[in-house]
């Protein structure tokens, strides 16, 4: 089916939306929260018939004019189209998520304030939350340096505006925090993409690939990899994340993995590809980084009480298994690392957002303070467990399937001794994975119901608009880690020319 | 066609079980609906006995070929012996949970994992291709966390481990459900970890996954003995994680805290069976018994043979103390299992085949095979008896006994046909294991043929207390209930009733001969003997006051819940603690909170000091730049 401009729809539809929002918030009020779903909805149909064209051999690239010196390309293959396709579906997921959530917290902390006001707060995180899927899918597509720049810049608004408004108790500190951490990182990357531009003369992505040899792409790949390394959390730069991820409201928890994550698909896109050779200095030191950082994050993990810092600092470990697969630099191994990555936005969005369902109902953080819930919210337990088994990697979740993909990689290409010791203290790593997850599942959920938890009637599920949008992402995570061969099939079509 | 076996043989419990979960908040369903789930079983029961008439050799089908992973099914004889075995015990423990579970709080709970752990157990009994294996292995670890804390709410003593209040130093003795579960799990997955790894080395190295077609020995030697040695201590993680051998058994003493069924079918067919038996078949065909030049092997099987064998007599010691029904025999079934690993172990140093199969294999095979029949009629008896007297604690005497006849009968055969009692089934197989550790004296002394001969007469003793103290000496039970039960007792009639088909099998088969001729050595006898003076003993006085300490201390499993419940945690959260604590928040005092923020803000106040607003300031300061460009000029000059 051929459906014009295909994906700049899959941006301006929902730009469209978020200023259909911004312009008309008094009128349509409560019904703002509709109009990104409808948005996000109709964008990931797009996506879904863009990726069967891909599928069968198709690249789609559209190209339009944007000022004297840049193009606004987009470029639509088999790398760009599966990671946009799962991010949109989680957006998607999440915006339904949101519509119950946000009205909760609006409740906390606006609970002084008029309807009117409330209403204002309203519709202005729906329309602030398309901002998410519009870089997303800019990152994803874009074909050029510095557009790249702008939509990981772009990122930064909605985090920081969504932190101040509906985060938690140190929201204002830890968006200002969010906000320079973000900028930090994105000032790197402009930096290398300048200096790519002083070589070139351009900004094109597709011609970067005239850079290998160059003495230059050795400090013009170091600039990107510190920026893009910021947003990753990779260690000692994870400092931000257990802060930003435990403070901001539990509705755009997805999306904050997805903000630190997409950096995997960027280092893929912009220095892998093109400057693959040139990469190999950076290769052993990014896995000891990487298991550094798996290591130090499934430890700092075990140490929390609160489930969001849990699920926060959760993540820094788990970005850094991606980065592990990169930094080796074979092909399954790089293809493994963005299964991986694809994978964990899809567990962390289900595990982040059921801690955010358990904190909507209960108003506890505090784990040691729970227990035996599952006897009151049987599909929230089941909903964490899902994404507990993703993200440790349990046979015929996708997590599975990517950590095989990932480390045989590593393996096949038989890199040096260290390359090996390191992939294999990174799968022995992973035994953390599952302690802090089942062991926060027997706190949260097992042993004994506590008597103020029991006598509480308003503990129970959630609504379905908040449950069953997370079971789907667990359905596709299982899908695709038992039938993992369309999107290995559609990386490889791109990372396979390697 | 077969793909149809096959796919009813695995899928037909799960899918035969989703309907329960779905139907889980309507009562009347979840009352009739277990009916569907036990069909669902025997549906795998049919499909394993048509593989085991009709199926042979290597079944293939695509999966995602590119990456090795294809659904590789073998219908040799283990897999075909081992799935009947296994389908059938589950069909049966299945029947009798229907009267057994019956009013549970969470039947769909249950039921869904219960199905799940049968499938799974028969993914690894057929899988050729590892990965394929590894899916079921984890299907196992999932599937038992369920069940061993299915009674999550921790609100009945009667589903408890060890004694209430019970304190040792700082560590309680006391484990509730939902501690079983999490402890089962954590300890499965620190060997599954490292065995996943070896698989994704063999991937690596290997053209092939599949069991039956990896060149074990170009494998070896490609990696030489530091890496052949690595890579089976990774794979023996996982089997000896999963089979609960010492130091890794804590796990399957909590487990107790699982239903009764789930006890049985973790014991018999499933579960700790599993890493026995996947031990057995790599063994199968590794054939180590050819690889004597490989450097590094054999220390490997050293390791498995005295592993298996310390656990072995580990496991019989701690069984000796307890007073706990269902704790006493899983410890007798980490020390079979471990008779299991030693005897395949031994394969090493056996060249003796029979009818083309490795001795010390077909002994291990064998008495996994028995023991399966035996463990899971003593423990569903067991069950019966918690419902009967509404304690998990050993009580009954002769009296109840008479009133419980079914059960006291069953106990009776299932201890004496699993002790190795000639002339029993057990006796036969255990004299082809004494014979195999009698071949060992020439290469590894006499050491494996004593801890064998030791743990069988513990063993037989404390099978005999079992017997004793639940039917003939024990105290009088508090309560009694004997009404109804009835579906219990066809289950374990039905299960006890094989042992007798075993019997025969052995006396028929010609791959049995060995056990025959080693059942007649004079060296069995005399163990025979040996333990069935034993057995006698622990019948007589199952109880003996003057060694209570000693009873204590082998109760307390040798203190090995230390290492569990407290070094490994504490340390684990101390260091944790540590980088929480110290490093993330010094790194948080570097960037965000003291040494940059803390820079800036100096600087900053710095900057601003400088604006006062009053004119003699600004003088000041135009004149302190003229003076220091002018001494730089001055100096420069001076200099150049």
């Amino acid at each position: 089916m051929m459906i014009p401009y295909i994906l700049l729809q899959t941006m301006l539809v929902p730009v469209i939306a978020a200023l259909v929002i911004l312009l008309t918030r008094r009128k349509i009020g409560r019904r703002a929260g509709w109009i990104p779903i409808m948005a996000l909805l109709y964008t990931t149909a797009l996506l879904f018939i863009a990726g069967i064209r891909v599928y069968q051999g198709t690249v789609i690239r559209e190209e339009y004019v944007w000022g004297p010196y840049v193009t606004f390309g987009l470029l639509a293959d088999g790398l760009s189209l599966p990671v946009a396709l799962i991010i949109n579906i989680i957006c998607t997921a999440l915006s339904f998520y949101s519509l119950h959530y946000v009205e909760h917290r609006l409740e906390v902390i606006y609970e002084d304030e008029d309807e009117k006001t409330r209403l204002a707060y309203y519709t202005t995180y729906f329309w602030l939350y398309l901002l998410f899927p519009i870089s997303f899918l800019g990152i994803c597509f874009a074909t050029n340096l510095i557009i790249i720049y702008l939509f990981i810049e772009l990122l930064v608004i909605p985090l920081y505006f969504i932190m101040s408004y509906f985060g938690y108790v140190e929201r204002f500190r830890v968006a200002v925090m969010c906000f320079l951490w973000g900028i930090v990182g994105g000032t790197f990357v402009l930096f290398g993409s300048v200096l790519v531009y002083s070589q070139m003369g351009t900004f094109e992505i597709s011609e970067l690939h005239a850079l290998a040899g160059n003495p230059m792409a050795f400090w013009i790949a170091l600039l990107i990899f510190l920026g893009l390394f910021t947003k990753m959390a990779v260690f000692p730069l994870h400092v931000w994340m257990p802060s930003v991820h435990a403070e901001h409201p539990t509705c755009i928890a997805g999306l904050l993995a997805v903000y630190a994550n997409i950096a995997a698909y960027v280092i893929v896109r912009v220095l892998i590809l093109p400057l693959h050779n040139d990469l190999k200095v950076f290769g052993i030191p990014i896995m000891i980084m990487a298991l550094i950082t798996i290591v130090y994050g499934a430890l700092l993990t075990l140490a929390q009480d609160d489930v969001k810092r849990l699920c926060a600092c959760s993540t820094i470990g788990q970005i850094s298994y991606s980065l592990i697969g990169l930094g080796a630099l074979t092909i399954w191994s790089i293809e493994g690392g963005v299964y991986y990555f694809l994978s964990h936005i899809l567990g962390k969005a289900i595990l982040f957002s059921t801690a955010g369902i358990i904190v909507y109902v209960t108003g506890i953080r505090n784990m040691s303070k729970m227990g035996g819930l599952i006897h009151k919210m049987p599909i929230s337990a089941t909903l964490w467990i899902a994404g507990a088994v993703i993200l440790t990697g349990v046979p015929l979740t996708s997590g599975f399937t990517g950590k095989w993909i990932l480390f045989t990689g590593i393996f096949s290409a038989n890199p040096t001794s260290i390359g090996l010791v390191i992939a294999s203290l990174g799968i022995l790593s992973t035994i953390l994975t599952g302690a802090y997850t089942f062991w926060a599942a027997h706190r949260i959920f097992f042993g004994p119901l506590k008597p103020e938890l029991a006598n509480n009637a308003k503990i129970r599920d959630p609504p379905l608009t908040m449950s069953i949008p997370l079971l789907i992402l667990a359905v596709i995570s299982f899908i695709i880690g038992l039938y993992p061969e369309p999107i290995m099939d559609l990386l490889h079509s791109v990372i396979g020319l390697l | 066609m077969n793909e149809w076996v096959f796919l009813l043989l695995f899928l037909a419990p799960v899918v035969s079980s989703i309907p329960i979960v779905l139907a889980y908040k309507n009562k009347e369903w979840t009352e009739k609906l277990p009916y569907l789930s036990v069909f669902g079983i025997f549906v795998s029961v049919l499909m394993s006995l048509l593989i085991f008439f009709v199926l042979e050799g290597q079944y293939r089908y695509d999966w995602i070929p590119d990456l090795g992973i294809n659904f590789v099914f073998m219908c040799d004889y283990l897999s075909r012996y081992m799935g009947v075995i296994t389908a059938v015990i589950a069909f049966f423990i299945a029947v009798y949970g229907l009267d057994y579970m019956k009013g549970d709080y969470r039947p769909s709970w249950y039921w869904f994992f219960f199905n799940l752990f049968t499938a799974s157990m028969l993914l690894v009994v057929y899988s050729d291709n590892l990965f394929l294996l590894f899916v079921g292995w984890e299907g196992l670890g999932a599937a038992s966390w369920g069940l061993i804390g299915h009674w999550f709410r921790d609100d009945d003593d009667i589903a408890y481990v060890g004694e209430a209040g019970r304190k040792v130093g700082p560590l309680g003795m006391s484990w509730p459900p939902s501690f079983g579960g999490w402890r089962a799990i954590s300890t499965i997955r620190f060997g599954d970890v490292p065995m996943f790894l070896a698989i994704a080395a063999i991937w690596a190295l290997s053209p092939t996954l599949n069991i039956s077609e990896i060149e074990w020995g170009t494998l070896f030697a490609t990696i030489g003995a530091a890496g052949t040695i690595i890579l089976m201590l990774c794979i023996l993680m996982g089997l000896f994680t999963k089979s609960a051998q010492v130091p890794f058994s804590e796990w399957l003493m909590t487990a107790m805290t699982g239903p009764t069924t789930v006890s049985a079918l973790l014991h018999s067919a499933t579960m700790v069976a599993a890493g026995a038996f996947v031990f057995i078949k790599l063994t199968w065909y590794i054939e180590p018994w050819h690889l004597h030049g490989v450097p590094g092997l054999e220390s490997v099987y050293v390791l498995a043979l005295f592993i298996g064998l310390i656990s072995g007599l580990y496991g019989a010691l701690a069984g000796s103390g307890m007073l706990e029904r269902k704790v006493l025999l899983a410890a007798s079934t980490m020390s079979s299992i471990g008779l299991m690993f030693a005897a395949a172990a031994a394969s090493f140093w056996i060249h003796e085949e029979i009818a083309g199969m490795n001795l010390a294999l077909l002994v291990a095979f064998w008495y996994m095979a028995v023991h399966a029949f035996a463990k899971a009629s003593l423990f569903l008896v067991s069950g019966h008896l918690i419902h009967a007297t509404h304690s998990r604690f050993l009580c009954g005497g002769l009296e109840f006994g008479k009133r419980m006849t079914p059960a006291f009968i069953v106990t009776i055969i299932a201890t004496t046909f699993l002790v190795g009692m000639p002339p029993f089934t057990a006796y036969w197989v255990k004299s082809g294991m004494d014979e195999v550790m009698e071949h060992l004296i020439h290469d590894l002394g006499i050491i494996p043929l004593i801890l064998l001969i030791l743990t069988s007469v513990v063993y037989a003793g404390i099978m005999a207390k079992f017997l004793s103290l639940n039917f003939i000496k024990g105290d009088k039970p508090q309560h009694e209930h004997l009404e109804g039960g009835g579906l219990m007792k066809v289950g374990y009639i039905l299960m006890v009733s094989v042992l007798f088909l075993l019997t025969i099998l052995i006396f028929k088969n010609e791959e049995t001969e060995g056990f025959r001729q080693a059942g007649y050595a004079s060296v069995s006898i005399m163990v025979g003997l040996a333990i069935l003076l034993a057995y006698v003993v622990g019948l007589v006085k199952p109880r003996i006051s003057a060694l209570s300490k000693l009873g204590t201390f082998f109760n307390d499993r040798m203190y090995l819940p230390f290492v569990n419940d407290y070094i490994l945690p504490k340390t684990g959260f101390f260091v944790s603690h540590l980088v929480n604590e110290y490093g993330n928040r010094g790194i948080d005092g570097l960037f965000n909170t003291k040494v940059i923020p803390g820079l800036f803000g100096w600087i900053s106040r710095r900057i601003r000091a400088i604006q006062t607003g009053y004119l003699s300031r600004y003088i000041t300061i135009v004149l302190g730049i003229v003076m220091f460009i002018l001494v730089i000029v001055a100096v420069g000059g001076v200099w150049l």
